[in-house]
């Protein structure tokens, strides 16, 4: 493939944003002192790697998924736990974090995504749920709903103390910076093409060589590592938390997250994570509208621009200049 | 023994309440071959609604029963005419996403309307319980029972001898044939919408003096729910009552031989299972379920 090639020169533009976006979190980094906004920026950036993980599954692979919420509260269980109870470095923790629901997403996804939409959609809902009543009833592992998982040491990998608030800014902008870099490259990989064949169509792309269940396969056992990952970032920054985290209103929250931002790019994720996370802060007595404005904007995003909110105003904004220039 | 009797009892009870879920599912389902992730929530408003109006206002049950279906019938006609009917031409994963808001949606409603309290209600008007052969079954038991009787022969009767059910069923089998006909498949649409949402009203209705009302709950109950219609064979109504009392049966059971921390894992295992294993259910067409 040539280098002017267009595929290769948005490669190129997302490496650039890439570069703007480090660039900004390094400003904001150090331009935020208080400890309240920064852990809303936290927060941003924990869901902004899960949401980065579910835009692939959804908007690449073509498939849903209602469970990354509880795969985010078993990467968050399997880093604690490694910690508290294994007493191994937060690292491995951290690690298996991911690889772990990595894996559990790759056992499950083989029988799953053979399942069409809606019945996809009730599968995942009822393991979601399914993973939650285990995070209350295995209290040994968990800590149950009531009191959870309280007093988890400090984030201290190799002994570095990375614990603070402001530390774990940077820890989680790094992490949220590779997990960008991971989707921009995959998006670009044989298996990205491969993964936007299948969406356009499953036949053909079958038919033009694609291993559609092992493409399938792939990307959620990816979505699920980075909700693991997310989890695990969540785990050692709040360091107490229960089973109530990770309900199914986690996974339908990075959904809006997904459709808010853009289901075709990792930006979107990212800037709807940003935007869902944070907003709500600004918005006083938001907390009892939540759900109900929540369920407004996600219908009428799928009902009027099922590619995404930031998306069809991004698109819109483009025609118009266009226009404006003919 | 007596103890055993007394555990199929009440998922007996149960059991109704899933099958008439089910069947909500099944009403829909059949005319638009949507799935209705908010159907749960239906029966969610209906009990909280009937369960708010009564505890909170001193409204008689069955004219609380009664607001609360028609009021949940309202809310399916305006999420099939709001949201569905504007996006029925696209793809199938849109739609099911719609009907994921529109349960949030739901939610929200009533987290704002009736608020986030739990509501408790006396028992629709007869008998306090009854004892048969040693076994108890609560006088609003029989109410569960006789409403899912009287709905299951209701929409019988509507499918099969009725001009109203067989424009339906056409308009399901084949939309443009039916416009031909001069069927509106827009309006049929709306009616199994407005169908839909009172029946599971009416089962959250039924139910709620035996449970509580809170805004939370619809998730189980549509789970449940499209389990038992499931595991019936989806589209098939006479498997949708068979699976709901199955799944009440068992939930119950599980409950109380086993561990009630786990009874609701046991709907979402059958839900996987038939899924997974048999996605025609116990009594469905061999229907292509898999991709």
């Amino acid at each position: 493939m040539s280098a002017a090639s267009p595929l290769m020169r948005e490669y190129h533009a997302n490496l650039k944003g890439m570069v703007a976006f480090a660039v900004v979190l390094v400003l904001v980094g150090f331009a935020v002192t208080g400890s309240y906004p920064k852990t809303m920026l936290i927060f941003a950036m924990i869901h902004a790697i899960a949401a980065i993980g579910l835009g692939l599954l959804f908007g690449h692979g073509g498939q849903i998924s209602l469970c990354q919420g509880g795969l985010l509260g078993l990467g968050a269980y399997i880093s604690a736990d490694f910690v508290r109870l294994l007493g191994l470095d937060p690292s491995l923790g951290l690690i298996a974090a991911t690889l772990l629901p990595a894996g559990f997403g790759w056992l499950v996804a083989r029988p799953l995504l053979q399942l069409s939409s809606h019945y996809l959609a009730m599968a995942t809902l009822a393991l979601g749920l399914i993973l939650s009543i285990f995070y209350t009833q295995w209290v040994w592992l968990t800590g149950g709903a009531d009191p959870g998982i309280s007093n988890l040491p400090p984030f201290t990998p190799f002994g570095l103390q990375l614990g603070s608030t402001n530390a774990m800014f940077w820890v989680c902008a790094v992490i949220l910076l590779l997990v960008l870099l991971v989707a921009i490259n995959l998006i670009h990989s044989r298996m990205g093409r491969a993964l936007r064949a299948l969406r356009s169509g499953e036949v053909p792309a079958a038919a033009l060589g694609v291993d559609t269940v092992r493409s399938k396969v792939a990307i959620f056992a990816i979505a699920a590592g980075m909700s693991g990952l997310a989890g695990g970032l969540y785990a050692n920054f709040t360091r107490a938390f229960n089973a109530s985290g990770f309900e199914v209103g986690l996974s339908i929250d990075l959904l809006i997250m997904v459709l808010v931002g853009s289901v075709r790019s990792p930006w979107g994720a990212v800037s709807g994570a940003f935007l869902i996370t944070i907003l709500p802060a600004f918005l006083e007595d938001f907390d009892r509208y939540r759900l109900f404005s929540y369920g407004i904007l996600m219908t009428i995003i799928m009902v009027f621009m099922p590619d995404g909110l930031a998306s069809a105003v991004f698109d819109g904004v483009r025609a118009l200049a266009r226009r404006r220039r003919t | 023994m007596n103890q055993f009797l007394q555990i199929l009892a009440s998922g007996g009870v149960l059991g109704a309440v899933y099958a008439i879920t089910a069947l909500g599912f099944l009403i829909v389902y059949n005319a638009t071959k949507v799935i209705n992730f908010a159907h749960g929530d239906f029966v969610m408003m209906g009990g909280l609604i009937t369960a708010a109006l009564s505890s909170a206002y001193g409204v008689p049950p069955l004219a609380a029963a009664l607001v609360a279906v028609a009021v949940v019938a309202g809310l399916g006609v305006s999420l099939d005419r709001l949201a569905i009917q504007r996006a029925r031409r696209k793809e199938h994963l849109t739609l099911v996403m719609i009907t994921i808001g529109a349960a949030s949606v739901f939610r929200g409603l009533m987290e704002i309307v009736v608020g986030r309290d739990i509501y408790f209600m006396d028992p629709f008007p007869g008998p306090v319980r009854i004892t048969l052969g040693g076994v108890q079954i609560p006088g609003q038991g029989l109410w569960v029972l006789a409403a899912l009787v009287l709905v299951a022969a209701g929409l019988w009767f509507v499918f099969r001898r009725t001009l109203l059910g067989k424009a339906m069923r056409a308009a399901a089998g084949n939309g443009r044939a039916a416009q031909l006909y001069g069927i509106d498949p827009q309006l049929m649409s709306a009616i199994s919408y407005a169908m839909s949402g009172g029946l599971g009203a009416l089962a959250g209705a039924v139910i709620v003096p035996l449970a509580s009302g809170y805004y939370q709950t619809g998730l189980y109950f549509g789970l449940k729910g499209f389990a038992a219609a499931i595991l019936g064979g989806l589209g098939n109504p006479f498997g949708a009552v068979i699976g709901g009392v199955l799944i009440g049966l068992m939930e119950s059971l599980a409950a109380g031989y086993i561990s009630s921390g786990y009874k609701d894992s046991i709907a979402l295992g059958v839900l996987l299972a038939v899924l997974l294993l048999r996605p025609s259910g116990l009594f469905g067409s061999s229907e292509a379920v898999r991709v």
